[in-house]
Order: C-alpha cells, then sequence, then structure tokens
C-alpha cells in the first residue's frame, strides 16, 4: 500500500486533488480561482515525477513497484517522462484557462476537476501494462475530454463536436476492447508481458496427445491463434491511432478541436496525444515489438504504420494548408505532427546497434517519440497561448484575417506567435527543429530514407501555412470595417508564454541532453518491458 | 445465414485439411446455433403461414389503453430524467461492488477495507457535488 | 608575477583553472568575449539613458577588459607552451578552452558531428587576439575624441563594441560554423558602421556595395566549409587537422577524391566547343581540383571578398565612407585580415593543394601591384590609404600563397599598428582641417600638428620599409624572402612571379606614401591660398546638417578657414602607442640572416603554420644555409631598393621640384593618368559586364517571368489548396455516419494490408568477404524463404527460421559499388506470399576485385 502511494504519486496527487477541487468546486460561493490551484497541482505532479525520476534507476524500486502494482502498471522512466509530459501539458493549459474562461465569461469550476482527472487518466494510459488498465485510463481521460470538448454549452458547434467526439470515440474504444478481449481469449492474459510471452509459447493441447490427428489439431489451433492475434492487433492500433487523430481515424479532429474553448484543444492537442502515443510505445513495442520472439511485429504493423504515417502528415499538412481559420490549421497539422511521431514508431523495432547514440536504432526512435512529445507539448500549447492571448471576448482571432496586422498592434503578442510557430514549423534553434530531426534520424538509421524524405517534404508543407500566420500578422493589414482580434491583457497568460518560451529555447539550446533523458527512459523502459516471466511471477495468471 | 461459418472457415483454411478442427471443437456450438435459428425460424414461420389473416383499421393503429394517439412519435424528455437515472447506475454500480466484496470481506482484510472505503469516499464526494451542484433537485 | 599567479592558484580551484588551463574550462576566454557582448548590450539598449560620458566609459572599459585578460590568458597560453617537460618529451600544442555548451551532436556517416560552443586559444588565435583586442583599445580611446560631436555616439560605439565581440568570435571560435557566425558577424557591423551617417545616400550605397560584394564571398565560404567538412567528417579545426595529420588517412584521401564532373565542368567553361584549346585548357587546370581544392578554392573566394582581393575588392576603397576610426579598426587592422587568418587557421589542408596555392599567391601578388598603382595618383589621403591597405592584403595573401604563412600572419600584426597608426592619423589631420582630405589642399600640417605628424613619419616610415628600424621592413623582407624561395610543387614559377611583383608594389608603396607624405605635411598650407570658388567639391559646412560627419565640432569660432589645430590628447595618445609599436614590432621576427635562427615570431607560430614535408614548403628541407643566405641577401637588397627608390623619387618630384615632373608626366601621358585616377575603370567594367546585364535580367525578370510564370505558378498554388480545400469540405461532411463510415473503411484497409500483403522487417549484416547474414522479422506463424546468393531461386519449403547466413554474390553495378542483393519470400500467417529484398554493401578491402 504505502509503496503503491510512493510509486503512483503523481497520479495520486492528481486524484486527491482532483476530488479536493470538486469539493471546493461545490462549496465555494463564487466561481473562479481554481486555474491557478489546478496549474498547481500539475506541477506537483511533475515535481513528483521529477523526484520519482532516480528510484526508476534502481533495480530494487523497480521490482517493488512491480509487486506493488501487480503487472498493472510500469514504473518505469518512459512513465515518469511521459508523467512529466502530461502533467505539464496540463498545468500549463490549465493557467491559459484560468484567464481565457474568465475573459469569455464561461469560468465554472468543472472544468478543472475535469481536467484534473482527464490528466490522472492520461498517466494511467501512459502507464498501463495491462489492456483493462490501459482501458480504464482511456476511458477516465476520454470521458473528461467529450465534457471539456463540449465546455461552451451554449454554443451550437461545440455541442457537436463533443457529441461527434463522444460518438466516435466511443467506437474507437469498442474496437479497441474488442481487441483487447480477443487478446485475451487467444492467450488468456490481459497483462502485456503474459500476452508477449503467451504469443511466443507455441499452443499446448496435452489432453488430446497420442489421439489421432492431434498434431493436426494443435497446427490448426496454432494458426488460427496467430491470425486472431494478428487482426487483435490491428483493432489496438486503430482505437489507440484513434486517440491521436491518425488518419483515417482523424475525422473527429477539426469538428472537436474547432468546437472546443481553446485552452481545452491545446489540452487534448498534447496531453492526450501523448498518453496515447505512450500507450501505443507499450503496446506495439512492449508487445509486438520484441524482435527476439516469434511474436515480433505481429503481422507487420511497422508497414501498417508506415501508411498510418505518410497518410497523417499527408492530408494533415495539406488539409491544413486550405484552412483559413487559424485553430482549425492547428487541428489539421496537429494531424501531420502525430503523422511525424508515428513515423518514428515505424523505425522503432529495430535492435540494431547504432553508431554514436549509445543505443539500439530502435532504442533512438522511441526516445524520438519522447522528445518529440515533450517539444510538441511546449511549442503547441504556447501557440495556442498566443492565440488566446491575440483575441478577447467577441474578437477572437480565429481566422487568419483576424491576424492581419497583428505586428503592428501587439507586437509583443505577434512575436510569441511567431516563436511558437516557427518551433511548430521546425525552425532551427527552437525546440521543433530537433524533434523533427531526431525523427528523421532515426528513419535514416533504420534504413527507411524514403520516410525520411516523407517528413522533410511535409515539414516543407507546413513551413508554408505556418509562415502564413507570420505574413498575415506582419505583411498585412487589416480589411477596412472587418472584425480583428484585439488582444486580451492577462499576466497569467503572458507568464505562461513566457514559461513555454523558455522551454522552446532551452530545448533548442540543449537538445542533447534532454534526448540524453528521453534515451535514458527509452533504456530503462527496457527493463520492466523486456523481463521475462521466468524471473517474474505473472501478474494475474488465472 | 452463411456469413458466420464462413467467416469462420476463411479464418482457419489451412493448407492441410483444416477440416477437422471445425467438427472438433467449434461442432456443438455451430450445432447449438443451427438449432435455435431453425427453431426460431420455424416459429416465426409457422405462425405467418398457419395464423389466419383478417387485417381491419382498428387493428393496425398503435394501442394505448383504448383511446387515441396523439402527438409526434419522438418525445423530448426532460434531461433531469439522464441526470437521475446517471446517478441511478452510479449507485447501482456501487451496489454491485459492494456484494462480492462484503463476501470476502473475512479474506481481504484490512487493506480490502481501506480499499472499499476510498472507492466509497470518492463516491460521496461525487454524491456531495451532485447535491450541492443541485443534481438532485427535481424542481429548479 | 608567476608567483603571484601561483599563490592565487592555491586559493581557489577557480583561479585555479585560469592558470592551470584545464581543458574546455579556461573561462578567461569566456570573459575576453563576454565583456564587448555586453558593452553592446549597454551601449545598445540604454545608451541615451547613460549620457555621453557613461557610453564611452562603457566602450573603452569593456574593450580595455577584454584586452586585459587577452593578454592573461596570453601570458597563461606562453606558460603553457613554455612549462617544462620531461627530458626528450616534445611539446605537446599549446592551447587553452572553454566549452560554453555542448549544443549538439548527430552521427553522420560514421562519425559524429558536434555542434559546441568552444573557444580555444592557441598561438594563432593567441597573435590574432592581442592585435585586435589591443588595436582595438587603443582606437576604441580615440573614437572617444573623434566622436565627441556626433550624435549618434551610442549606437556608434554599440557597433563597434558588437564588431569587437563578432571579431573575437571569429579568431576564437574552434569551428569553422563559430567562425563563420563571426565572419558574417563583422561582415554586419562593417555594413553598419560604413552606412554609419545613412542620412547622406552616397555613404549607404557604399554600405550596401560592401555587403553585396561579401555576400558573393560568403557563398565561396559556405561551399569550401560544406565541402571540407563532408569529406573531413567535422567543422572543427583540430578535427579536420587530426584527421589529415594521419598518413594516408581517409581524410586526406578523400579530399583528394576528383569530382566526377571535370569534364562536364570544361565542356561548359569552354562554350561546348570540345576541339577547341579552350576546352584543352580547362581539361588540364580543371583536375587539378580535387574535392579538397576545391574546398580550398571556394574558401579562398571567401577571403577575396572579405580581405579585398581581386576581383571582389571594390568594395575597401567605398567604404571610407565610415567614421575614419572605422575605418582604420575594420577596413586596416582586424576584419579585412579576417581572410589571411583563414587561411592560417587552415594551412595544413592548404598545404595540399598546390594549384590553389598558386593562385592565392598570384592573386595576393597582382592586388598588390594594381591597388598600388591606383594609389599613386589618388588625391583623397583616405583613398590612398584604402588602395594601399587592399595593396598590402596582397602582399599578405601572396606570403600564404607562397606557403609563408608565418610571414604573412607577421605582415598582418606589423599593418595593423602602422596602418592603424597611418589612419588615425589621417582622421586626425581630417579633424583637425574640418574634414578636409584632398592632398591638394593640404600641406605644411607639420607645424600646426606635431603630434600627428611625429607618428604619422614613423607609420610611414614603417610602410615603406625603412630598413633595420622598422616592423614594415622586417615583415616585408620576410615575405620577399620566402617568395623568392618557395618552390610550388606544381607551378615552379610562381615563386619568381610574386617576388618580382612584391618588388615593383614596393616600389610604388614607398613612391605613394611618400607622396602622401610630403604633401600633406610638407610645404604650404593651401587651405588659406584657396578660394571657395576655387575649390568645387568643398561643402559648405552646415550647422543643421548634424549627420555629416566632422562638419561641424563646434569651436564657436566657425569661419571656414580657420588654422588646423591639434587634437586633444585622447587622440594623439594612441598614435604615439601605434607609432611606438610600428618600430618595436618587428623585432620579434629578426631574420635567420641576423640570428642564425628561427625568429622569436615564427617559432611562436611553427606548429601553427608550418607543414614541412608537405608538397608546398619543401623549400624548407631543400634549402642549405648557403642558398638561404643568397636569398635572403636579394631579398633584403630588393626590398632596400624598392625602398630607396620610391623615396627618392618621391622626393625629388614632391619636395625638390614641387611637384612639377608628375604634373607633366601626368599631361604628357594623359590616358593613363587617366586610368589610374579612374581606379583603371574596374567599377565600370563590372558595371557593364555584371550590374547592366543583371538589371537587364531582372527587368527581363519583372516583365515576362514574374508576370506570365509566377503569377501563373502562384496562381496555382492558390488553386492547389483550394482544390484541397473542397476536397476536404466534401470528405469533411461533418455528418458522423460518414466519419464512422471512413474509419471502418481504414478499418477495413489495415486488415486487408495484414492479410494479403505480408511484409517483414530485413536487416543484413555484411560478414567479411562475400558472407552475409540476414535476419527478418514477420510475425507469428510467418514462414520464409531464403535466397541469400541473389540467383533469384527459392527453394519450395518455407521454413520458419528468421536468421540465415551465406555467400552471396556481388552485383554487377554500374557505378562500381561492391554489393550484393539477398531475396527472401515472406509467407504470412493467412497463407499468403511476397518477396522482399535487401541491397547489402560488401566490404571493399576483402573482395580483392577492386
Amino acid at each position: 500500500m504505502k509503496d503503491l502511494l510512493l510509486y503512483l504519486l503523481p497520479i495520486v496527487i492528481l486524484f486527491i486533488g482532483g476530488f479536493t477541487l470538486m469539493l471546493v468546486d461545490a462549496f465555494q460561493k463564487e466561481e473562479g480561482g481554481l486555474a491557478v490551484p489546478t496549474a498547481m497541482l500539475h506541477f506537483a505532479a511533475a515535481a513528483a515525477a521529477l523526484a520519482l525520476w532516480p528510484y526508476a534507476g534502481n533495480a530494487a524500486d523497480l521490482a517493488r513497484a512491480q509487486v506493488a502494482f501487480n503487472g498493472w502498471l510500469a514504473f518505469d522512466r518512459t512513465t515518469l517522462f511521459l508523467d512529466i509530459t502530461i502533467a505539464l501539458g496540463g498545468g500549463l493549459t490549465t493557467l491559459l484557462a484560468g484567464s481565457y474562461l474568465a475573459e469569455h465569461k464561461l469560468e465554472r469550476g468543472e472544468f478543472y476537476t475535469l481536467i484534473t482527472f482527464a490528466s490522472a487518466g492520461c498517466m494511467m494510459l501512459a502507464g498501463a501494462t495491462d489492456l483493462i488498465m490501459l482501458f480504464i485510463g482511456l476511458e477516465t481521460l476520454s470521458l473528461g475530454v467529450y465534457a471539456l470538448t463540449g465546455f461552451r454549452r451554449t454554443s451550437a458547434r461545440s455541442q457537436e463536436g463533443a457529441l461527434k467526439y463522444f460518438l466516435l470515440g466511443s467506437f474507437a474504444a469498442a474496437l479497441l476492447l474488442y481487441g483487447s478481449a480477443l487478446l485475451y481469449g487467444m492467450t488468456g492474459h490481459t497483462d502485456l508481458a503474459g500476452i508477449r510471452d503467451a504469443l511466443g509459447r507455441a499452443v499446448e493441447m496435452p489432453a488430446i496427445a497420442g489421439q489421432e490427428g492431434a498434431a493436426q489439431f494443435v497446427a490448426v489451433q496454432q494458426t488460427v491463434r496467430d491470425r486472431v492475434t494478428i487482426l487483435a492487433m490491428v483493432l489496438v492500433v486503430a482505437g489507440l491511432a484513434f486517440k491521436v487523430g491518425s488518419v483515417p481515424f482523424h475525422m473527429w479532429t477539426p469538428d472537436a478541436y474547432e468546437g472546443a474553448p481553446t485552452p481545452a484543444t491545446a489540452y487534448m492537442a498534447v496531453t492526450v496525444k501523448a498518453a496515447a502515443f505512450g500507450a501505443m510505445l507499450r503496446v506495439l513495442i512492449g508487445v509486438f515489438g520484441d524482435t527476439s520472439g516469434p511474436a515480433s511485429l505481429a503481422g507487420g504493423w511497422p508497414g501498417l504504420l508506415v501508411w498510418l504515417a505518410v497518410l497523417s502528415m499527408l492530408i494533415g499538412n495539406l488539409v491544413a494548408l486550405a484552412q483559413s481559420s487559424v485553430k482549425r490549421m492547428l487541428a489539421y497539422s496537429s494531424i501531420a505532427h502525430g503523422g511525424y511521431i508515428l513515423a518514428a514508431f515505424v523505425v522503432a523495432p529495430r535492435a540494431e546497434s547504432l553508431a554514436g547514440g549509445g543505443g539500439s536504432v530502435g532504442q533512438s526512435a522511441a526516445a524520438a517519440v519522447l522528445f518529440y512529445l515533450l517539444a510538441y507539448t511546449v511549442s503547441n500549447v504556447g501557440a495556442f497561448g498566443a492565440l488566446i492571448l491575440a483575441g478577447s471576448r467577441g474578437k477572437e482571432a480565429v481566422s487568419y484575417e483576424d491576424l492581419a496586422g497583428l505586428g503592428k498592434r501587439h507586437p509583443a503578442v505577434a512575436l510569441a506567435l511567431s516563436f511558437f510557430v516557427l518551433s511548430l514549423a521546425g525552425m532551427p534553434p527552437t525546440v521543433g527543429f530537433f524533434a523533427k530531426y531526431n525523427v528523421i534520424r532515426s528513419a535514416i538509421e533504420a534504413g527507411y530514407p524514403w520516410l525520411a524524405l516523407a517528413v522533410v517534404i511535409n515539414s516543407a508543407i507546413g513551413v508554408y501555412y505556418y509562415l502564413r500566420v507570420m505574413v498575415k500578422m506582419y505583411m498585412h493589414d487589416p480589411q477596412p470595417g472587418a472584425v480583428r482580434a484585439e488582444p486580451m491583457s492577462s499576466p497569467g497568460i503572458s507568464l505562461t508564454l513566457i514559461a513555454t518560451a523558455g522551454m522552446v529555447l532551452a530545448l533548442g539550446m540543449m537538445p542533447q541532453r534532454f534526448y540524453g533523458y528521453a534515451l535514458e527512459a527509452v533504456k530503462l523502459a527496457a527493463a520492466p518491458i523486456a523481463a521475462a516471466p521466468a524471473d517474474a511471477p505473472p501478474a494475474n495468471a488465472n | 445465414m452463411q456469413l458466420v461459418p464462413t467467416l469462420i472457415q476463411a479464418l482457419t483454411a489451412v493448407d492441410t485439411a483444416g477440416s477437422l478442427s471445425l467438427r472438433y471443437q467449434y461442432g456443438p456450438i455451430f450445432a447449438m446455433l443451427g438449432f435455435a435459428l431453425v427453431v426460431a425460424g420455424a416459429v416465426f414461420s409457422l405462425a405467418t403461414f398457419l395464423g389466419p389473416k383478417n387485417p381491419t383499421p382498428e387493428k393496425l393503429i398503435p394501442y394505448e389503453s383504448g383511446s387515441p394517439t396523439t402527438g409526434a412519435k419522438h418525445v423530448r424528455l426532460s434531461v433531469k430524467f439522464y441526470l437521475t437515472a446517471l446517478l441511478f447506475v452510479v449507485f447501482d454500480i456501487e451496489a454491485v461492488f459492494l456484494y462480492p466484496w462484503a463476501a470476502l470481506y473475512q479474506s481481504l482484510g484490512w487493506q480490502g477495507f481501506v480499499e472499499m472505503f476510498v472507492f466509497l469516499a470518492a463516491l460521496s464526494i461525487a454524491l456531495i457535488y451532485c447535491w450541492k451542484k443541485g443534481a438532485l433537485e427535481w424542481e429548479t | 608575477m608567476s608567483a603571484v599567479i601561483s599563490s592565487l592558484a592555491q586559493v581557489t580551484p577557480q583561479i585555479g583553472n585560469l592558470v592551470s588551463a584545464h581543458p574546455d574550462r579556461y573561462f578567461v576566454l569566456g570573459l575576453i568575449l563576454i565583456s564587448p557582448l555586453l558593452g553592446a548590450i549597454i551601449n545598445g539598449f540604454f545608451g541615451k539613458k547613460i549620457g555621453r560620458e557613461g557610453v564611452y566609459i562603457t566602450a573603452v572599459a569593456t574593450v580595455g577588459m577584454s584586452f586585459l585578460f587577452s593578454l592573461f590568458a596570453y601570458f597563461t597560453l606562453y606558460k603553457t607552451a613554455h612549462a617544462p617537460v620531461a627530458e626528450g618529451a616534445a611539446h605537446g600544442p599549446a592551447q587553452l578552452s572553454y566549452v560554453v555548451w555542448d549544443w549538439f551532436r548527430a552521427p553522420v556517416g560514421a562519425g559524429t558531428v558536434q555542434l559546441k560552443l568552444r573557444y580555444v586559444l592557441d598561438e594563432l588565435s593567441g597573435v590574432m587576439l592581442l592585435v585586435v583586442t589591443g588595436v582595438g583599445t587603443l582606437i576604441h580611446i580615440y573614437s572617444t575624441g573623434y566622436m565627441s560631436h556626433d550624435e549618434g555616439y551610442a549606437r556608434y560605439f554599440a557597433y563597434l563594441n558588437l564588431f569587437m565581440f563578432s571579431m573575437l568570435n571569429l579568431i576564437l571560435g574552434d569551428s569553422m560554423v563559430l567562425l563563420f557566425v563571426g565572419w558574417e558577424g563583422v561582415g554586419l557591423c562593417s555594413y553598419l558602421l560604413i552606412g554609419f551617417w545613412f542620412t547622406n545616400t552616397q555613404y549607404a550605397t557604399a554600405g550596401k556595395k560592401a555587403f553585396i560584394v561579401n555576400r558573393i564571398g560568403d557563398v565561396g565560404v559556405i561551399l569550401g566549409m560544406t565541402i571540407l567538412a563532408w569529406k573531413t567528417g567535422g567543422f572543427e579545426f583540430a578535427k579536420i587537422r587530426d584527421a589529415l595529420n594521419v598518413d594516408g588517412s581517409n581524410a586526406l584521401t578523400a579530399l583528394n577524391e576528383k569530382p566526377e564532373f571535370n569534364d562536364v565542368v570544361a565542356y561548359f567553361l569552354s562554350f561546348g566547343r570540345t576541339d577547341s584549346k579552350v576546352f584543352e585548357f580547362w581539361m588540364k587546370v580543371i583536375p587539378e581540383f580535387s574535392w579538397g581544392g576545391a574546398a580550398c578554392f571556394f574558401l579562398f573566394v571567401g577571403c577575396t571578398g572579405k580581405s579585398a582581393q581581386l576581383p571582389l575588392y571594390v568594395w575597401l576603397p567605398d567604404a571610407m565612407a565610415g567614421p575614419t576610426p572605422v575605418s582604420a579598426l575594420i577596413h586596416a587592422a582586424t576584419m579585412v585580415t579576417a581572410g589571411v587568418y583563414l587561411l592560417c587557421r587552415l594551412s595544413f589542408v592548404y598545404v595540399h593543394f598546390p594549384t590553389v596555392m598558386a593562385i592565392i599567391a598570384v592573386i595576393g601578388a597582382l592586388t598588390a601591384l594594381f591597388a598600388a598603382s591606383i594609389a599613386l595618383v589618388q588625391n583623397e589621403l583616405k583613398k590612398v590609404l584604402a588602395y594601399s591597405t587592399v595593396s598590402q592584403l596582397g602582399f599578405m595573401f601572396a606570403a600564404c600563397g607562397v606557403g609563408a604563412f608565418s610571414a604573412g600572419l607577421f605582415h598582418v600584426y606589423t599593418h595593423a599598428m602602422f596602418k592603424a597608426c597611418l589612419f588615425l592619423g589621417a582622421g586626425a589631420v581630417m579633424h583637425a582641417c574640418r574634414d578636409k582630405q584632398d592632398l591638394r589642399d593640404l600641406g605644411g600640417l607639420k607645424q600646426f600638428t606635431p603630434h600627428t605628424f611625429r607618428t604619422f613619419l614613423i607609420a610611414t616610415a614603417a610602410i615603406i620599409g625603412t630598413p633595420f628600424v622598422t616592423a614594415g621592413f622586417y615583415s616585408k623582407d620576410e615575405i620577399l624572402f620566402r617568395a623568392l624561395a618557395s618552390q610550388n610543387a606544381n607551378h615552379a614559377w610562381v615563386g619568381k612571379f610574386v617576388f618580382a611583383a612584391l618588388v615593383a608594389g614596393a616600389t610604388m608603396t614607398a613612391f605613394y606614401m611618400c607622396r602622401l607624405l610630403f604633401l600633406t605635411f610638407w610645404g604650404e598650407f593651401k587651405g588659406w591660398s584657396l578660394n571657395k570658388e576655387d575649390y568645387p567639391n568643398y561643402v559648405e559646412p552646415s550647422h543643421d546638417d548634424h549627420g555629416h560627419g566632422h562638419d561641424d565640432h563646434g569651436h564657436g569660432h566657425g569661419k571656414p578657414w580657420d588654422p588646423p589645430h591639434e587634437n586633444p590628447p585622447v587622440m594623439y595618445i594612441p598614435l604615439y602607442v601605434l607609432a611606438g609599436m610600428s618600430v618595436i614590432a618587428g623585432f620579434v621576427g629578426l631574420p635567420y640572416l641576423f640570428t642564425h635562427k628561427e625568429s622569436v615570431w615564427g617559432q611562436w607560430l611553427i606548429r601553427s603554420t608550418e607543414h614541412t614535408g608537405k608538397p608546398i614548403t619543401e623549400w624548407n628541407l631543400v634549402m642549405t644555409e648557403p642558398r638561404v643566405h643568397s636569398a635572403e641577401i636579394t631579398a633584403m637588397a630588393a626590398g632596400f631598393a624598392a625602398f630607396a627608390i620610391g623615396l627618392g623619387l618621391a622626393w625629388w618630384i614632391y619636395l625638390s621640384q614641387k611637384g612639377e615632373p608628375a604634373r607633366k608626366l601626368s599631361s604628357s601621358m594623359r590616358p593613363v593618368y587617366q586610368l589610374l585616377v579612374d581606379k583603371w575603370r574596374v567599377d565600370e567594367l563590372y558595371d557593364f559586364i555584371i550590374v547592366r546585364p543583371l538589371r537587364f535580367a531582372s527587368e527581363f525578370a519583372a516583365r515576362v517571368i514574374d508576370r506570365w510564370l509566377i503569377d501563373g505558378l502562384v496562381n496555382l498554388v492558390g488553386i492547389i489548396p483550394r482544390a484541397f480545400g473542397a476536397l476536404a469540405r466534401k470528405s469533411q461532411t461533418g455528418v458522423v455516419h460518414t466519419y464512422g463510415a471512413v474509419i471502418a473503411l481504414g478499418l477495413a484497409g489495415m486488415f486487408g494490408w495484414v492479410v494479403f500483403l505480408p511484409t517483414a522487417a530485413i536487416s543484413a549484416r555484411a560478414d567479411g568477404g562475400e558472407r552475409v547474414t540476414v535476419e527478418v522479422h514477420g510475425g507469428p506463424n510467418y514462414a520464409y524463404a531464403w535466397d541469400i546468393d541473389g540467383d533469384g531461386e527459392f527453394p519450395a519449403e518455407f521454413g520458419t527460421e528468421t536468421r540465415q547466413s551465406g555467400t552471396c554474390r556481388k552485383l554487377e553495378s554500374p557505378d562500381g559499388r561492391n554489393v550484393c542483393r539477398v531475396s527472401v519470400r515472406v509467407r504470412n500467417a493467412f497463407g499468403h506470399i511476397s518477396t522482399i529484398s535487401r541491397v547489402i554493401e560488401l566490404p571493399a578491402s576483402e573482395s580483392g576485385s577492386r
């Protein structure tokens, strides 16, 4: 129990904090004022994860955590890295929300409760090593995010986005659940390690051994099991791909992103994505990516992800090109960014050793995923934050036209937005450059030069629409008489922007160090994921 | 009708003679399935073919306690019903969860006790929240 | 001193770092760099707030601090270099370094490319550091007097400090990347300072010209840097050097590789006429350019831009539009020598490419001659000095080109002293005479401005190479001697040619400098005898035109023809320091003839600049003592003759005959004279062959290409997103059913993919010879049939083994690569089969077929 609380500290903090927030919200006389405590809660969770970082390097602690979690959750540096990313994304978006909701007269306490529980769900999803836990985490975060999407109750758009997200999300969750059920049916395990090991073993059928046709029977059983497993894997991939908004499961994103209040959009774009990619990392690489076993690459999921990655990049970028709303452009570009991350996934199962990086090709690719998530979190929160700051009630900055001439009206906001947009476009020395660079590098190392080329070409397309934001702000004047965005004044958002800008710059200035942390996280994740059940008892043997 | 067996056939077909497994393991299930389909089909078709058919307008209108039907088919219900239903579901599940806990109370020991109370506390907070927010009040 | 240092060293480990030169932790280098930057920031952002005094103090103090730190660092370096070592052990390289931060590291090919912000002080950068910070400090002090009446003082000092920071980056950076950052930084500051009085269009144009010409050079630098890094696997100088120092190293082989398109280039350069002599010529010349040669050549192109060599020198004379101290600091003493510094820095690369060296030597010598010829007849004080600078830079490049890098750098050092002194003296003259700088108006100034006269006289004595007592004599002599003694491995005539040209150049230098001196300081001051009408170029100083130089330094009694007045001490004290240095600076480089040992200078730089055994410096081996002596005596005699002829001629023409012979000569040889006055009409030539065609092309582009092609393209670009938008709107119907259907379709596609298209990750490894090991990862219940030997035949049986070794037959590859192909047929769990293959690179050495 004590161990459980210790190793789960980030999640525990968020849950207890969430309940406290509920009570405070229920009993306080006036709405509002919860943003800063919620953000602090997230930052406390991040700090807790940071404090646990050394423990995660310690074998004794890892073993104790494994016993305490009973195989449901992983306590390792991958989890902690993702926890930090999630908590950071959640905390920063909460700070944005504080000013945004007040400005737009949406201030209601449940926003903070929802976001806190959703963050806890994200952490559960990111750390899950059991399909049931994975599903619980997914649902916890999803329910919170559905509600956040529909938070503007009076806006039909918001309601529509939320409903669509909910319906399709349920569909996707059903796919995931169906895949999980099939995996359980085929292996008798819900824990990932158990599934992996069961898939590695041949089907046993001792009861009929020696009977006529028994060998044939076993062969058929084997065939059925492997075929069903492969299809189950596809279902699981589809369920998770929905959450990251990858093509062809992306259709909900523009509606939901546009309908949601902007801080919630930022939250969906960064935090939910981080959690879902974390789960993908565990399921695909942990279960199906073990190159040493016969279950490796079950049916070529890398081949599948190549398509998802390329399609996501291409469609995300091309449709983003055509948008006239900046918010919608950011939504589509987040699909494209998902594609870049998926490109790193494709090469992740390589175990060949890598020149100079200190890990295998696969580890460096997985580290590239983690680094990208962190980079995308800070850059994107900043971009959304600047977009929020650029508008005020009734004069929101939504379309490119709203931004025209902002460079003259409010140079500081324009500068901030330009900076984050440059990072998203991948310009050095911002972190966006190194995030993409790592992905491209791992693709080349793993022998997928054309995939690297696809990333490069798509980044170039991306530069076009990102730069358009800057062109609008600095080189165009607003149409006479048009409604134009009036920047609001908000110390909270300004502070958030300064903090994120600092992080974008710091990560860009010391990419090696942070990439090193990511690599360390991945390497130390290898231990629990690869731990054979021979030395650790199967967690929930039925 | 042939869809499910065909699918399963497709799923299990191998180079070697694979029909063995179908007979061997899934045979009873398919037999059961076939039996159920036959019986259900038979009952319905018998009723359709053998039963006397003598429709009149009065017989075809929806039956509503003898009085004529009014209004549209889709009635909008107050959202309050849903709220109440949701709360009911939550506490329903709580009750379902409490039964096995109570049955195993002895063997779970203190840890089980604490865990259940954490669960109950969480639900209580939710209840308090709903209460304070006015979700339990019908007239607002 | 050393006792103090060592006792300090025991006090704290931090101070210990200062003297013990802990690798990469010598943070004094950081202090040297940061203090001018700090000054730039303070002056740039708070200049108006802290006032004139504050700006002066900030600017001078930060640069002065930088100089003091430099001195300290230099002595530490000296101590490290001369630290006692074990008997018989060789001295390691003297080097202090400081890593500010490790930016990032990327595996490229076999190696790792690191991007570190690392600064290194070694013998070479140490010398440059002292020159730059020392001269820089003096000029900052001088500027406080010179700019005392200018409104833009804060901006001026901010730029000047920023320039110092960039220049220090250039010098101390340990990699080509940092050097390039500094290179661009000094270019930017130069541009800003040339156009400092930007309200004057002509000055702004001069700034623009400098900017554009330097961009042409920058393309060369980028190309050269890229090729060098690509072929040697690194940007750091030390790394390239280490890579090259291994005998038969891969890096050297890579540099010596010839590009594959030599004949193509020759074809284009001879306009497609392969039967012509031109083609033959190019075919003879171009193949001499390996990748390394090309890199060196392109870098040299960059140097011709920055250091004002033929044909890119045109910006420097115009750059004199800037304030005179700027001309002294940037356009004479420091920035323009960056090219020489770059050549010295990369001398270990250059010595491998004799043809490029020959080009450098010839270009340098021609520049020296050419610029000196223009300087003969110029009438503006600063113009003469500008062409003189170009000419002297030519001397330095010629020295580098004949392999005498240390001699080139020696000239950089002495030239910095006397040319800075001359420019500052010119500034003092202009300051004294209300911005008049036409030689025809000056004269007789020695009685009005005695300090300026004395220092100017000494500096002139130095530049014309007054034997035995001045620095200029020793550095010029060293260059002449080394040119005469050099033997270029490919082009033996280069040494003699360079020698002859430089002697001629030195003669002209002596003549025009003496002419300048005599016309300025001897004779009568003509300002009084001139009427304003007689002198149409004179611009009436107006008090509302503040931006225009020193027209108004408000003495209260503002008649146009006041007698010239001596300047305040802040201006003439730096002059004395520089004049003193112009004399004593030379004694560190006493010739071998006198001392019979390597000079202090040559000894100090021997590791950085002498690369014996390489083709270009074989003179070092073949020269025996008598031959050294004879060459040295010849060189010294030639230098002496140049000095004597130039001085004597000038004396006779301008002092004895009061300029009469010059007037006669100019009228009798009118065309030649006019050509020289018009600076060989190079600007006009450039206008004709570059500017006008460019203008025509741009007009054409604007009229035709832009209107038709670009507009069309832009419209097309507009159409494509719109088309996608339409498509997107079509697909994004907003109807949930459609969304669900797309998901279902996508899922079906994914199912189809895994069922019908078996894939597997394939990885292969060459085990030596033609042995390879192949590994595939498909999935559960996958089976494989292997074709390792590449004959295209697969066994009928599929097996579940995921790894196979075998012998792989080499492919006939058109580009001569040593490769083979392995293929695997993959049968997936659903019984579908596909084939995947991989081309493997075999190790070259063991195949034995090459």
